[in-house]
């Protein structure tokens, strides 16, 4: 009831949201809303499924690219366009998910950083993407009545992208599969056995964060009107994951949490451009080395502390406690790799 | 024909450098499970430091030792505030931690020098060198030079110094290490400091070549990375053998093909290698988690 | 020389052992026996520092130890053959032997001594001389069990911690090693914390016994004293 309730009020306050604050802030909201997909669908995977990638920048070019040429080269309409550029990732997502997904942990995590980079250089190199140079001029959505270029217009419908987003993760965490990403996070020798199809439920979870990375891609493409290869790099990629990271991985409000924290923490730090990557790197450390449950894992442990219930067997101070309900990170715990 | 030479020749230069890098990348992970994804930045670091010695007036040599020594002591400090304190970490949380020194690392040299791109002089003057009809500027008889001859010492230093044995003795088992009284926090601390000096080392040599800049790190890791997965994650005959591979498929890569793609083939490798060939090239474990 | 006070030991806050005590004195020989999952090698991974003490004390030599690394517990003098053996598979027999002495190698008289001991380890069990270049993951479990305690030794330990050697040998190799444990014990003055689940070849070897089940210590006595009975009932549980 109470958690209902504060759903309610959080989408509320979003939705006036827009009604209250400047241009300069809702441009910063708008643009965390149209990464949160991305953020929702990795941190599915990672904190659902297990499964670690180092490449979501790469579906978010897929997702853009795929999109902004088909409204600028073949005329298309935006709706549709945006909707195959999101496709493209699925697709592309599940021909790679084949060979990458027999990997795990580490290697999973270079495979996929691999990937994004590919991606990234095709991006670059190539003649049909306009490489650095980029493509600008991509038309925005239309719908009879509602101008997109109008930026609340924009705001509530990458608001109405982002929930949607998040309610098919959340519906996906609770259905049978979520089940079964639980299931193969705890042990896939022991899923396998059980008749969990480990290879089936991977790549769902693979392709799922991959459409939603096309997803936000391709919302972002539309939104600025012009994208170049410079925004694809390796940083996009690490920036996904510090926001999952930083928001807490074993829940889904950590992706909407991660998001805008590390949005507004980057506007905040505006005037030292410099020093907002020096906080990132610094988050990074931090919620490894003190509280592996992020934003959203250590605040639990705090609300769990404040009202007096004893987790049995807590780890001491507060940002162990955060840790240890999940103690099993993405990689299965081991002594030297042997 | 010539050209496959030219070719040849600067794909051992390159490839040397990140035979540099894959064996830090190996040290490092050998005895204490860290994968550092640091260690392109420590590349950086290196080469910023010898220019920023040598400008104070520093000859040469010196300010090449001096950037390689003062990296390692940075390393050490880095890691005395960060892995040293939470030496129970699985291995994804330390890579992910490594990920954050990098950035933070990163970050602290632009602040430091700014975003332009700075470069050494030659070590030594001269003439191109001609081999075999295809020719390499002197410096990279310096690079290949300095990689031949760090490799043995460290061999030397791995199978005869009494660091060296309980380094090999901590990556061939950790549990058993501590049994023997060998301090394995001192051993991840000193690993992580002779990797990051080994980066160093290949920062210098190739600042008089390529330049320096903030922004190279990252790829220096994961061209480091590639290398030692496609010799073989773990063995340092491995890293050797996986950098000069590595070089050896850019260059030639980029003269065949195209220049544009240079780094595409790399990546490539990589990815090729981590699905068919999970073992590399030598052969020694596959890279486990 | 040891004494072990209220120490307990657990995992995921389930208790494997709970306030035992145990003393070994200079010189002699004690045993600990008891059934599968007594809390016997969680006792000696706790004393050795491999795992955290979640009470209690640990005095070595009138100091206290608690909680200390088990590279300092080397320094020391407690060397400890775990159960699992933990040696340095890739490495050489040499090699590991070699390494036993690492606290010592850092003097040039620490590595003259070195010498010596390996000499006398080989002695003790002269097939690992002629393993000296084999890796020593490809010995049999009997001679990797020699590797260890020669390791052990290596390191001039004044208390030699033995976790179940006899696991999975062979009899004929298991008297091979408990006869060199008997010289060794006869002719140094080297004390020995045995824990075992044989409670045969422990009553024959050591000076004093102690009984370890679920976890407690349930009996103690010499060894000589101990009968059958004695120890049969602690591995019949709660037959009371």
């Amino acid at each position: 009831m109470l958690r209902k309730a504060s759903v309610g009020l959080v989408v509320a306050v979003a939705l006036v949201a827009p009604l209250v604050v400047d241009l300069f802030w809702l441009n910063l909201l708008t643009l965390a809303l149209i990464y949160m997909p991305m953020v929702i669908g990795l941190n599915v995977l990672f904190g659902k499924a297990n499964l670690v990638s180092f490449g979501q920048g790469g579906f978010f070019a897929i997702g853009a690219y795929v999109s902004a040429l088909l409204t600028l080269q073949r005329g298309w309409n935006v709706w549709l366009a945006m909707l195959v550029g999101c496709v493209a990732a699925v697709v592309i997502g599940y021909v790679i998910a084949r060979p990458v997904l027999r990997l795990k942990g580490l290697s999973l995590a270079m495979a996929t950083l691999a990937f994004g980079q590919m991606v990234f250089i095709l991006v670059q190199q190539l003649d049909v993407t306009g490489g650095p140079v980029g493509l600008s001029g991509i038309p925005a959505p239309s719908a009879p009545g509602i101008d997109f270029l109008e930026p609340r217009n924009f705001y509530w419908l990458a608001l109405a992208v982002a929930v949607l987003a998040f309610v098919i993760a959340s519906n996906l965490a609770r259905s049978r599969y979520g089940r079964m990403f639980h299931a193969l996070a705890d042990s896939e020798v022991a899923s396998r056995s059980v008749g969990v199809r480990v290879d089936r439920v991977k790549t769902l979870a693979f392709c799922f964060a991959a459409g939603l990375a096309g997803v936000a891609g391709a919302m972002y493409a539309h939104y600025f009107s012009f994208i170049s290869s410079d925004t694809f790099n390796l940083e996009l990629s690490l920036l996904v994951v510090i926001m999952v990271v930083v928001g807490g991985m074993k829940d889904l409000w950590g992706a909407v949490v991660g998001t805008i924290a590390i949005f507004v923490m980057r506007e905040y730090l505006r005037s030292y451009q410099e020093y907002s990557e020096l906080v990132y790197g610094l988050l990074l450390i931090l919620v490894f080395m003190f509280a592996r449950g992020g934003i959203t894992g250590t605040a639990k442990a705090v609300f769990r502390r404040l009202r007096g219930g004893t987790d049995s067997g807590g780890g001491p101070g507060a940002g162990d406690g955060a840790a240890a309900p999940v103690a099993a990170g993405p990689l299965p715990k081991q002594e030297v790799g042997r | 024909m010539d050209q496959a030479i030219q070719f040849t020749l600067a794909g051992l230069t390159t490839g040397s450098i990140y035979a540099l890098i894959a064996l830090g990348f190996t040290l490092t992970y050998n005895s204490s499970g860290v994968v550092n994804f640091a260690q392109g930045e420590f590349v950086m670091l290196g080469g910023f430091l010898a220019v920023a010695l040598y400008l104070t007036g520093l000859p040469l040599g010196l300010a090449a030792v001096g950037a390689v020594i003062g990296s390692a002591l940075i390393a050490g400090i880095v890691h005395l505030l960060t892995l040293s304190r939470v030496p129970k970490l699985d291995t994804f949380g330390l890579l992910m931690v490594t990920v954050g020194i990098a950035i933070v690392l990163r970050t602290l040299m632009l602040l430091v020098w700014g975003s332009e791109e700075r470069s050494l002089p030659a070590f030594t003057d001269g003439e191109s060198i001609h081999v075999l009809g295809g020719t390499m500027p002197p410096q990279a008889l310096w690079v290949i030079g300095t990689a031949l001859v760090a490799m043995p010492l460290l061999y030397v230093f791995f199978t005869r110094t009494r660091i060296g044995d309980a380094m090999m003795a901590a990556s061939d088992n950790r549990t058993g290490a501590k049994i023997v009284g060998i301090r394995t926090n001192r051993v991840a601390l000193f690993a992580f400091m002779l990797g990051a000096g080994l980066a160093a080392l290949g920062g210098v040599l190739i600042a008089p070549i390529t330049t320096i800049s903030f922004a190279l790190g990252l790829e220096f890791s994961v061209k480091g990375f590639t290398a030692a997965v496609l010799g073989g994650f773990g063995s340092p005959v491995g890293a050797v053998v996986g950098g000069l591979s590595l070089g050896l498929i850019e260059k030639f890569g980029a003269g065949y093909i195209s220049t544009g793609y240079q780094d595409l083939f790399a990546l490539a490798t990589l990815l090729v290698i981590l699905i068919i060939l999970p073992r590399g090239i030598v052969g020694s474990r596959a890279l486990e988690a | 020389m040891l004494r072990c006070h209220d120490v307990s030991v657990a995992y995921d806050g389930l208790k494997a052992i709970e306030n035992v005590s145990i003393e070994v004195p200079a010189h002699q020989t004690v045993g600990i026996v008891g059934p599968n999952g007594a809390g016997k090698t969680s006792l000696l991974h706790g004393v050795c520092g491999i795992v955290p003490l979640a009470g209690g004390t640990v005095v070595f030599d009138e100091e206290d130890v608690t909680g200390r690394p088990t590279p300092d517990l080397v320094r020391r003098g407690i060397s400890l053959v775990p159960a699992a053996r933990e040696l340095f598979p890739n490495l050489s027999v040499h090699k590991n032997l070699r390494l036993g002495a690492h606290t010592h190698l850092s003097s040039r008289q620490g590595r003259t001594q070195a010498a010596a001991d390996l000499e006398r380890v080989l002695e003790m069990f002269p097939i690992l001389r002629e393993r000296g270049n084999q890796a020593a993951g490809s010995l049999s479990g009997g001679q990797q069990q020699m590797v260890a305690i020669g390791r052990a030794l290596m390191a001039r330990p004044r208390l030699l911690v033995l976790d179940e050697p006899s696991l999975g040998l062979a009899p004929l190799v298991l008297g091979e090693i408990f006869d060199a444990l008997h010289n060794l014990v006869a002719s140094s003055d080297v004390s020995v914390l045995l824990v075992e689940q044989n409670a045969e070849l422990t009553t024959a070897f050591v000076d004093y016994v102690y009984v370890l089940d679920s976890g407690r210590v349930v009996n103690g006595g010499p060894a000589s004293e101990m009968t059958r009975d004695d120890i049969a009932r602690a591995y019949m549980g709660a037959e009371a």
